[in-house]
C-alpha cells in the first residue's frame, strides 16, 4: 500500500471474484444443442426420472442431501453464452433454487395425482438458452410414500448421470441420517470432463475408431423404417407401453443363456428381426429384399474413473448393422448382435454426431439409423437409509423415427414403451407396435432357445461368434417362419375386420329381382333417354320379346349374347333381354377400335349379337368402324358360332343384326348353328318370361296375339351361378381377357348397394347412367333402379366425357346419384354448372384413388351430396369395399373402406399369411362376389383366383396385384399396384398389352410402356422404342404407329408420347430400370405431325392461332401445326374438357365439346368457331354475348383496339342482356386508320345502327374507350336517340390527355400492357420491347400473347393512332348523365379529375370508386361489382 | 456355457481369468493380466452387473463403479481377493 488516494479505496475494496471461465461444449452437447435450436418444443430435450421411496423417510433430510448432490454437479448450473455459431458455456455458481415439497395425500387418488403433476412438470417448456437447466420436487403421496422428482435438460444430463446424482443423494442421505459425514464429492468438475474429450481426440485410439466406423458405413447402408412418412420437423412423441410378464422375462434370459448373448442383445436381435419382417411384408415387384437393419444402441461410453462417475451427458448413439436373413435362424441373429457389439464397444468412443457428419457427406438427407433400441437393465438397488428406491424413467431423449425401451430396473414391474414420433406415426402404430414386441420378442426368445438346443453341444465353439454358413437345421424355426401377428390382431384382421356376413337368398338372380320389382310396380318410370321413356312393364315386355328370338338363336344359361347398342332405352331393352334368354351378356362400347371387338368377339364365341338398327345406332356404328379402320372394307369373317357384328360392306352398309325399338318384333338375322351347343336343356321349366302384372295394366304383355315361344329352345330362367355378364380387361400378354361374372356375384353387389344407398322412387330418386357400358361400373347404374323401381336417366353418347352436358344433364333432369371415375370428377367440380347441380343426393367414386382434396372441394361446391368410394376389380362383381367420405375432416386421407356383404379383404404377405395392422401386403377378395374366371383361360384363372385356406368356408381367392393395408379401424388403404397395371382414367391397363402391340411392329425391337405423372393432364402413357433398323427416321415412326394402335386399342391405351431410344436401360440384374426412362421432351412427339412443315405455316386467323397456341400449350409441345390433330398429339377426353374451357374463356362465348371432336384440328376448329359467330375475333363488331331481347349493351375498346376484355364482364350479366364489343379497325388486317375521333365515330355509330337501328342505346367504355362511348353517346343524341346508359370506366377527357407529348411506342407498350390487364411497373425501369411485353404477355397465358408478329404490330399502330385522336379530340356535350367508376388505388396520373366531365355530361355523374388499379378493372373482382351496378341500372323501367 | 451368476467366488486369479472368459467369449488364456478389459476385449456393463450381482450375492462388496474404474484382470483380483476374505 501506498500512495494517498489508493488507500481510501483499498479500504474498501470488494473481493469480487473474476468469472468462471468460458468452456467449449462436449461433442455431446453440442449435437443435442443444434438439435434442440431447431425444436421449438424444448420438452423433447428433457429427461425426467422419479425416484419412488418407499418407508420411514425424513423429508427435510431427504430434501437436504438432493440439494447438496445437485449443487455439487457443477454441470447443472452451467449457463450458456452463444458465441458466433457455437455456444460456449460458464459454470455459474448454483443460485437459490426451489426444491417444493407437493402434498398429495390428500387427493382421491394419490398415485394418479402424482403421475399427472410429474408428467406435467415434465413436459412444461425449458428453454436452455434463458431458464434452468433442472427442476426437482419431492411430492408426498402416502405417509410412507415419497417420489423425488426431477428434470434436467439433456445438455446437461443423461440417465446415467441422473442415476449418478441419486446415487450421491443416497450417499448423503444415508450420512445425515447416521449423524456423520458424508463422503467427499467425487463429482468430477466440468472442466476435468472435457479433458477427459481432449485427451481421447488427441489420442491414437480415436484415429483407430474413426477408421473402424467409416468402414462400417461406407458405403452407407441403407436404413428401413416402419413408417413411409417422411421425418418430421417435430420431437413430439406417442408413447405405448406393455408390461414384460415373467414368461417374457424368462425367454429373453434363456436365450441370453443359450447363445452366450447377454439378454439386452436377445432383445435387439429381436427387436432387428422384427423391423425386418415387418418392412418385407409389401411383395412388390421391383423390391429389393430386406437382409439388414440398422438399429440405433445408445452406448454408455464412459471409460476411465471421470467418465464413470460425471454428471454430465456422455450417452453415444450409434448404428448397429444387423444382418437377418429369413432363413437364417433366431439363434443366428443374436450372435450377429453380440459379435457386432462386442466390435461396437471397442470404438464406443467415437461420437455418433461426427458419424452422423462423415455419413452425411455420403448420402445426403441420409439416417443413420432406423429404430433405436434402449434397454436399461437393473442396477443394483439403492437405498436411502434402509429405504430401498425403485427408478421410473419419464423420458429418455429425443426420438426421429421409432424408439423400443425396455425398463428392468429394480423392483419395478418391468415393461417395453415404445415411443414413436408423430410425424411418422399414429398413436394408434404405436400401441400395435407395442403390443406386437412383447408377444414377437416372446416367440423370438423361445425359438432361439429350441434352436440353441438342437445345435451341437456346448463348447469353445459354441459362443463364438459368427456361427454363420450353419446349414438349416430341420425343425428350428427360422426368422420368417415365426409369426408377426399377435392373437387378438389375427382374430381381427380374418374376422373381426371381415364380419359381413349377411343371409341373402342364394337362389336369387338377376332377372328375379328385376321381376319382383316388376311386380309391385309395373307402371314406375324405368328408363328414360331424352325423350323416350318407357315403364317397367313396357321395358320387359320388349325384352321378353327380344329374349324369345334370341332363344331361337341358341341363347339360354351358359350362353353369351353380344350386345352393341349405343346408350338409349333400345340399349336397357337389349340387355334385360338377354339376361331374360337366360344368357349372360357381352357389351360391346362402340366407341372401341373394330380390331379389338373382332378380337372379343373370336375370344367370346357368342350364340347371337344385338345391334341398334336405329338411325342413330347404326350410324354411330359405322361411324365408329370407318373412323378406326377409313380403308377397310371388309371385316374378317368370324368363327363358326359367333356373329359378325356390324361390319360396313361396300356402299350401302348394312348390318347384321337389328333390333327395332319401339314395334314389337326384333327381327334377329340367322346364324349358323354353334355344333357344339346342338343341345339344350328340357327342362320343362315354365317360361319365367311369360311374366304379367297380376291384374295390372300390361301394356304389350305376351297374350293370345304374341309369337309362341320356340320349342326348339324351350324358356330356362338363368340360376344363380349362371353368367350374367362377360367384361374384357386389359390381359398383359397382349390379348384381353373376358371375366365371367355369375348371378349370385352380382346379386350380392346390388342388395348391399340398395341397403347401404337406399333409394326409392317416391322421393324422387333417379339414377344417372353415363358410363360405358364395357365397364363394370355400368352393370350398377343400370340393373340398381331396375331392382329398386327408381327411374333410371340414360345419359345420351359422348356425354360422359363432358363435365358441363353431364352438369346440365343432371340439373335439368333432377338426377340424384351418379357416379364419377375421379380424374372426371375433378373436372366436374370445376365446371361452373355444377353448383347448379343441388339435386345430386349421392355421388360414387370408383376406379382410381380418391385425392382427399378433391373431397375437400366437392364439399365446397356441393355441400349437401354424400360421397362415397368404393373399390372392386372386374373379377369381384364391381366393386368389394365401401367407405362413406362424410365424417372425413379436410385433408384426411380416403381410404378404400370396409368389405361388402358376404365379402372378405385380406392382406397377405407372398407367403400368403396375412401381416400386421399397418403393414403393407396385397390384397386378396374372397367371397360370394368372385368371378367365375377368365372365358377360355383356365391358366389365367388359375394364376389370378388361388385356393384360399385363410378365407373361411370360402374356397377360393382372387388375387388383385393392388397393395394395401389394414388401418387400425378396421379400413383398408389402397397403396398400389404390385406389377406394372396402370389407371389411365379409370381405365385399367396392362402395359405390358400396350409393349405387346408396339412389338408386333417389324420396325421396333424393344419396347417398354410406363405411366408417368410428370406431364400434363395428369398420369399419361408413354412408350419408349428402340428401332430395329437404327437409320430409321422416329417420326414416321410413331406417327404411323399410332394409327396401328389406335386400330386395336382403346383410347386410353395409346401412348400419349413416344421416345426412341438406342437401348432399353437394365438394372444390374438384367430387368428393365423403369426409373431410368427419360421424361419425353419436344423433340419425340414430332410423330404426330400432319405436314412435316405443318408447324410452322403462318396461321390464317386469329381463332386459329388462338387453337394452336392452347393445343400447344396444353399438350405440352413447342408449336402445333394447323392440321395437326388434337387427339393424336396426345390429347385425351380430360384435356379435351380443359381445351373448351379455355377456349370459352378466350373468345368470350359458347364452345361445345362436340365441336373439338367434329373438328380436333387448328384449322378445321377454327373454322367451325368461326362459323358459329358473324364473324372473327377480330371484326369490327364483335357480338359477345348473343341471348335475351334487351337492348344490347355497346362496349367500346380501349387504346389497343380489342374488346375481348369486356367478355368477362358479358358473363357476369343476366342472360337475357346482349352485349357487343366494337374493335379497331386494322386488327384483322390492314386497313386505313381514321383520323379524327370524328370519323372513327362516324364509322361506329354506323355499325351500331346496324345491329341496332332504333335504340334505346347504352354504352360502355374502360380507358380510351370511355372517351370513345360519350363521343359516341353526344353523336346520338344530336341525332335524336335515345340513350339509356353511359358507363365510363376509369375513363377520363381528352382535355386531360392533350398538353401530354405524343406517344411513343413505348408507351404504347404499356397500353398494351394495361389491356391485358396487368400492372406495366411489373417490368421495372427497363424500357419497355415488345418482346419484353410479350413474354409477359405469355407468361400469363393472355390471349394477347398468341397473336401474331403482324397482329401485334397492327396492335401498337392502333395504340399510337387512338391516343393522338384522343388528345386531339374535342368533346361535344352529352345532355344525359353517366356512370362512372374510378380506380381508387394511387396512381401516377394525379391530374386526372372525373370532374373534368362536368361540361360534358350536362346530366351529371354518378361516381362508384373501386379498389382497384386502372389496369385491373376488368378482373373478375372489380368486373362483379360494376356488373351489379349496371343491372340495376339496366333493369330498371326506363333505365334512367 | 454360462455366465458367472451362478459360479462360486473365484479362488484364484485363472479361475477368474476363466470367468472373464466366459463373460467376454474369447478364449481365456488370450486375455493378458494388464489388458484393458472394456477397451480390449468389449466387456460391457451388463455382464459386468452380472457378474458383480453375483459376487455381492456371494457376500463380496465390490461396487460396479469399482470394477469399471479399474478393468484389469490384476486390479479386478486385488479387489476380489481382499474383498472375499472379509466374507469368509
Amino acid at each position: 500500500m501506498s500512495g494517498g488516494v489508493a488507500e481510501a479505496d483499498d479500504a474498501i475494496a470488494e473481493v469480487v471474484p473474476a468469472p468462471a471461465p468460458l468452456l467449449p461444449l462436449t461433442a455431446a452437447q453440442e449435437g443435442i444443442w443444434f438439435a434442440a435450436r431447431l425444436d421449438p418444443d424444448g420438452a423433447a430435450f428433457v429427461t425426467a426420472e422419479c425416484l419412488e421411496l418407499r418407508g420411514d423417510v425424513d423429508l427435510e433430510l431427504l430434501a437436504r442431501a438432493v440439494r447438496t448432490a445437485v449443487d455439487e454437479a457443477e454441470g447443472l448450473h452451467v449457463v450458456l453464452e452463444e458465441a458466433g455459431d457455437a455456444p460456449l458455456q460458464r459454470v455459474a455458481p448454483p443460485a437459490d433454487w426451489p426444491l417444493p415439497v407437493v402434498d398429495l395425500r390428500g387427493e382421491p387418488d394419490p398415485d394418479a395425482a402424482a403421475q399427472r403433476w410429474a408428467h406435467a412438470a415434465w413436459r412444461r417448456p425449458l428453454d436452455p438458452a434463458t431458464d434452468r437447466l433442472f427442476d426437482e420436487a419431492l411430492l408426498r403421496v402416502a405417509d410412507d410414500v415419497v417420489l423425488w422428482f426431477q428434470r434436467v435438460h439433456h445438455l446437461a444430463a443423461d440417465a446415467t448421470a441422473l442415476s449418478l446424482l441419486a446415487r450421491r443423494a443416497a450417499e448423503i442421505y444415508g450420512a445425515l441420517l447416521a449423524d456423520e459425514a458424508p463422503v467427499a464429492a467425487w463429482f468430477p468438475s466440468l472442466a476435468a470432463t472435457l479433458e477427459v474429450e481432449r485427451a481421447y481426440r488427441a489420442s491414437p485410439a480415436a484415429e483407430r475408431d474413426a477408421e473402424h466406423w467409416r468402414g462400417r458405413c461406407t458405403p452407407a447402408p441403407r436404413v428401413t423404417v416402419l413408417s413411409d412418412r417422411p421425418e418430421g420437423g417435430t420431437h413430439e412423441i406417442h408413447r405405448a407401453s406393455v408390461p414384460v410378464g415373467d414368461g417374457l422375462r424368462a425367454a429373453l434370459h434363456a436365450a441370453g443363456d443359450a447363445t452366450g448373448g447377454s439378454w439386452p442383445e436377445v432383445v435387439m436381435a429381436g427387436v432387428a428381426a422384427y423391423v425386418a419382417r415387418m418392412a418385407a411384408t409389401a411383395g412388390r415387384e421391383d423390391d429389393e429384399p430386406v437382409d439388414e437393419v440398422v438399429l440405433g444402441v445408445p452406448l454408455l461410453a464412459r471409460l476411465g474413473p471421470v467418465a464413470l462417475r460425471s454428471p454430465a451427458t456422455m450417452v453415444n448413439v450409434v448404428p448397429l448393422r444387423v444382418p437377418v436373413r429369413p432363413d437364417g435362424t433366431p439363434a443366428d441373429v443374436v450372435r450377429a448382435v453380440t459379435a457386432e457389439m462386442r466390435t461396437t464397444r471397442r470404438h464406443q468412443r467415437h461420437r455418433g454426431e461426427e458419424l452422423r457428419r462423415t455419413v452425411g457427406a455420403l448420402g445426403r438427407g441420409r439416417a443413420l439409423y432406423g429404430p433405436l433400441v434402449n434397454v436399461l437393465p437393473f442396477d443394483y438397488a439403492l437405498r436411502f437409509g434402509d429405504v430401498a428406491a425403485v427408478v421410473r424413467t419419464l423420458g429418455a431423449g429425443p426420438v426421429d423415427d421409432l424408439s423400443f425401451n425396455l425398463y428392468d430396473r429394480g423392483d419395478a414391474p418391468p415393461r417395453i414403451d415404445v415411443e414413436a414420433n408423430v410425424a411418422r406415426y399414429a398413436a394408434d402404430d404405436a400401441r400395435l407396435h407395442a403390443e406386437r414386441i412383447a408377444v414377437w420378442l416372446e416367440r423370438f426368445a423361445r425359438a432361439v432357445v429350441d434352436g440353441a438346443a438342437a445345435a451341437d453341444g456346448p463348447g469353445p465353439d459354441a459362443g463364438r461368434a459368427g456361427g454363420g454358413g450353419r446349414p438349416e437345421a430341420h425343425g428350428r424355426p427360422t426368422v420368417g417362419a415365426l409369426d408377426l401377428l399377435t392373437p387378438h390382431e389375427r382374430d381381427l384382421v380374418l374376422d373381426g375386420f371381415n364380419a359381413t356376413d349377411r343371409p341373402v337368398d342364394p337362389s336369387l338372380t338377376l332377372v328375379a329381382l328385376m321381376d319382383r320389382a316388376l311386380r309391385e310396380h309395373p307402371d314406375r318410370e324405368a328408363v328414360r333417354c331424352g325423350d323416350d321413356a318407357v315403364t317397367l312393364a313396357e321395358l320387359h315386355a320388349r325384352a321378353a320379346v327380344l329374349a324369345d328370338a334370341l332363344r331361337a338363336d341358341g341363347a339360354g344359361p351358359g350362353r353369351i349374347v353380344a350386345v352393341a347398342v349405343p346408350r338409349s332405352v333400345d340399349l336397357l331393352v337389349a340387355l334385360v333381354g338377354v339376361l331374360r334368354s337366360g344368357a349372360a351378356y357381352l357389351p360391346l362400347d362402340v366407341d372401341l377400335p373394330a380390331g379389338r371387338l373382332e378380337a372379343m368377339l373370336e375370344d367370346a364365341r357368342p350364340v347371337s349379337a344385338v345391334v341398334a338398327e336405329s338411325a342413330d345406332g347404326a350410324a354411330a356404328w359405322d361411324d365408329a368402324l370407318a373412323r378406326r379402320r377409313p380403308d377397310a372394307t371388309r371385316v374378317e369373317p368370324a368363327p363358326v358360332g359367333a356373329t359378325r357384328a356390324g361390319q360396313p360392306t361396300d356402299e350401302g352398309g348394312q348390318v347384321a343384326d337389328a333390333l327395332r325399338g319401339s314395334s314389337a318384333t326384333a327381327e334377329v338375322a340367322e346364324l349358323p348353328r354353334c355344333p357344339e351347343h346342338t343341345e339344350f336343356p328340357t327342362s320343362g321349366v315354365e317360361n319365367s318370361a311369360r311374366f304379367g302384372p297380376e291384374g295390372g295394366s300390361g301394356a304389350a304383355a305376351p297374350g293370345p296375339d304374341s309369337p309362341p315361344p320356340n320349342p326348339v329352345a324351350p324358356a330356362v330362367p338363368p340360376g344363380p351361378d349362371d353368367p350374367a355378364y362377360v367384361l374384357y380387361t386389359s390381359g398383359s400378354t397382349g390379348r384381353p381377357k373376358g371375366v365371367v361374372v355369375p348371378h349370385h356375384a352380382i346379386v350380392n353387389r346390388l342388395l348391399w348397394q340398395d341397403a347401404a344407398l337406399p333409394i326409392d322412387a317416391a322421393r324422387g330418386d333417379r339414377i344417372l347412367q353415363k358410363t360405358p357400358v364395357g365397364f363394370d361400373v355400368s352393370v350398377w347404374e343400370l340393373f340398381w333402379p331396375l331392382i329398386a323401381a327408381v327411374p333410371l336417366e340414360v345419359a345420351p353418347p359422348g356425354a360422359h366425357r363432358d363435365p358441363r352436358a353431364i352438369a346440365a344433364l343432371v340439373a335439368r333432369t333432377g338426377v340424384t346419384h351418379a357416379h364419377f371415375v375421379p380424374s372426371m370428377l375433378g373436372l366436374f367440380v370445376d365446371e361452373p354448372l355444377a353448383a347448379e347441380c343441388t339435386g345430386l343426393r349421392r355421388i360414387v367414386c370408383s376406379g382410381e384413388a380418391l385425392p382427399p382434396e378433391l373431397r375437400d372441394r366437392l364439399r365446397a361446391v356441393l355441400p349437401d351430396t354424400e360421397l362415397h368410394n368404393l373399390y372392386g376389380p372386374t373379377e369381384a362383381a364391381v366393386d368389394v369395399t365401401h367407405w362413406p367420405c362424410a365424417d372425413d375432416a379436410p385433408g384426411d386421407p380416403v381410404p378404400i373402406g370396409r368389405p361388402v356383404w358376404n365379402t372378405r379383404t385380406l392382406v397377405l404377405d407372398p407367403q400368403g399369411r396375412p401381416v400386421p395392422i399397418g403393414a403393407t401386403g396385397e390384397l386378396h377378395l374372397a367371397g360370394v362376389q368372385l368371378a367365375d374366371g377368365y372365358l377360355g383361360r383356365p391358366d389365367l384363372t388359375d394364376a389370378a383366383f388361388v385356393p384360399g385356406p385363410l378365407a373361411g368356408e370360402d374356397a377360393r381367392m382372387y388375387k388383385t396385384g393392388d397393395l394395401a393395408r389394414w388401418r387400425p379401424d378396421g379400413a383398408i388403404e389402397y397403396l398400389g399396384r404390385r406389377d406394372h397395371q396402370v389407371k389411365i382414367r379409370g381405365q385399367r391397363i396392362e402395359t405390358g398389352e400396350v409393349e405387346a402391340r408396339l412389338l408386333e411392329d417389324p420396325a421396333v425391337r424393344g419396347a417398354a410402356v410406363i405411366a408417368r405423372d410428370d406431364g400434363p393432364g395428369g398420369t399419361r402413357l408413354v412408350a419408349y422404342l428402340v428401332p430395329a433398323d437404327a437409320t430409321s427416321p422416329p417420326a414416321l415412326e410413331a406417327h404411323a404407329l399410332r394409327r396401328r394402335l389406335a386400330e386395336t386399342l382403346s383410347d386410353a391405351m395409346v401412348p400419349s408420347a413416344f421416345v426412341v431410344l438406342d437401348a432399353l436401360p437394365l438394372t444390374p440384374s438384367g430387368k428393365l430400370d423403369r426409373r431410368a426412362l427419360p421424361a419425353p421432351d419436344d423433340a419425340s412427339t414430332d410423330g404426330a405431325r400432319g405436314a412435316p412443315d405443318g408447324a410452322d405455316a403462318p396461321p390464317a386467323t386469329l381463332t386459329e392461332e388462338l387453337v394452336r397456341a392452347l393445343f400447344a400449350e396444353l399438350l405440352a409441345l413447342p408449336r402445333v401445326g394447323p392440321d395437326d390433330d388434337f387427339f393424336l398429339l396426345g390429347g385425351h377426353s380430360l384435356l379435351a374438357a380443359r381445351a373448351v374451357a379455355r377456349l370459352r374463356e378466350a373468345l368470350g362465348r359458347e364452345v361445345s365439346i362436340g365441336t373439338l371432336f367434329a373438328a380436333p384440328t387448328p384449322s378445321a376448329l377454327a373454322l367451325a368457331l368461326e362459323d358459329e359467330g358473324d364473324g372473327g375475333a377480330l371484326d369490327v363488331v364483335l357480338p359477345l354475348r348473343r341471348g335475351g331481347d334487351r337492348p344490347p349493351l355497346f362496349c367500346l375498346h380501349p387504346a389497343g383496339g380489342i374488346g375481348w376484355g369486356y367478355a368477362g364482364l358479358a358473363r357476369l350479366l343476366p342472360a337475357d342482356q346482349p352485349v357487343v364489343a366494337l374493335q379497331a379497325r386494322g386488327l384483322a388486317g390492314p386497313h386505313a386508320l381514321p383520323v379524327t375521333m370524328d370519323a372513327m365515330v362516324d364509322d361506329y355509330v354506323a355499325r351500331i345502327r346496324e345491329v341496332w337501328p332504333t335504340g334505346p342505346y347504352r354504352l360502355l367504355g374502360w380507358s380510351v374507350g370511355g372517351v370513345i362511348a360519350q363521343a359516341i353517346t353526344a353523336r346520338l343524341e344530336h341525332e335524336g336517340a335515345e340513350v339509356d346508359l353511359l358507363a365510363l370506366l376509369d375513363a377520363y377527357p381528352s382535355d386531360q390527355w392533350r398538353d401530354l407529348a405524343a406517344p411513343t411506342e413505348a408507351q404504347a407498350l404499356t397500353a398494351l400492357l394495361n389491356i391485358a390487364g396487368h400492372d406495366p411497373g411489373r417490368l421495372g425501369d427497363e424500357p419497355l420491347t415488345r418482346e419484353g411485353v410479350v413474354a409477359v404477355l405469355r407468361e400469363d397465358g393472355s390471349a394477347l400473347a398468341s397473336l401474331s408478329e403482324e397482329s401485334l404490330t397492327a396492335m401498337v399502330r392502333i395504340v399510337v393512332n387512338n391516343a393522338t385522336l384522343m388528345r386531339t379530340h374535342v368533346h361535344r356535350p352529352f345532355g344525359g348523365d353517366a356512370l362512372f367508376f374510378a380506380a381508387g388505388a394511387p396512381r401516377t396520373e394525379t391530374w386526372l379529375d372525373v370532374a373534368g366531365w362536368e361540361p360534358y355530361v350536362r346530366g351529371g355523374l354518378r361516381v362508384r370508386t373501386l379498389e382497384c388499379t386502372h389496369a385491373q378493372m376488368l378482373h373478375a373482382g372489380p368486373l362483379r361489382e360494376i356488373a351489379s351496378v349496371l343491372e340495376r341500372q339496366l333493369s330498371g323501367a326506363g333505365g334512367r | 456355457m454360462t455366465p458367472a451368476e451362478t459360479s462360486p467366488v473365484p479362488r484364484t486369479i485363472e479361475e477368474l481369468r476363466r470367468t472373464v472368459g466366459g463373460l467376454v467369449g474369447e478364449d481365456p488364456d488370450a486375455i493378458s493380466d494388464d489388458d484393458d478389459l472394456v477397451l480390449d476385449w468389449a466387456l460391457d456393463s451388463v455382464r459386468a452387473m452380472t457378474f458383480v450381482g453375483g459376487l455381492r450375492k456371494a457376500g463380496v462388496e465390490v461396487t460396479l463403479l469399482e470394477l469399471t474404474e479399474a478393468p484389469t484382470l490384476s486390479a479386478w483380483w486385488a479387489l476380489i481377493s481382499a474383498r472375499a476374505d472379509g466374507a469368509r
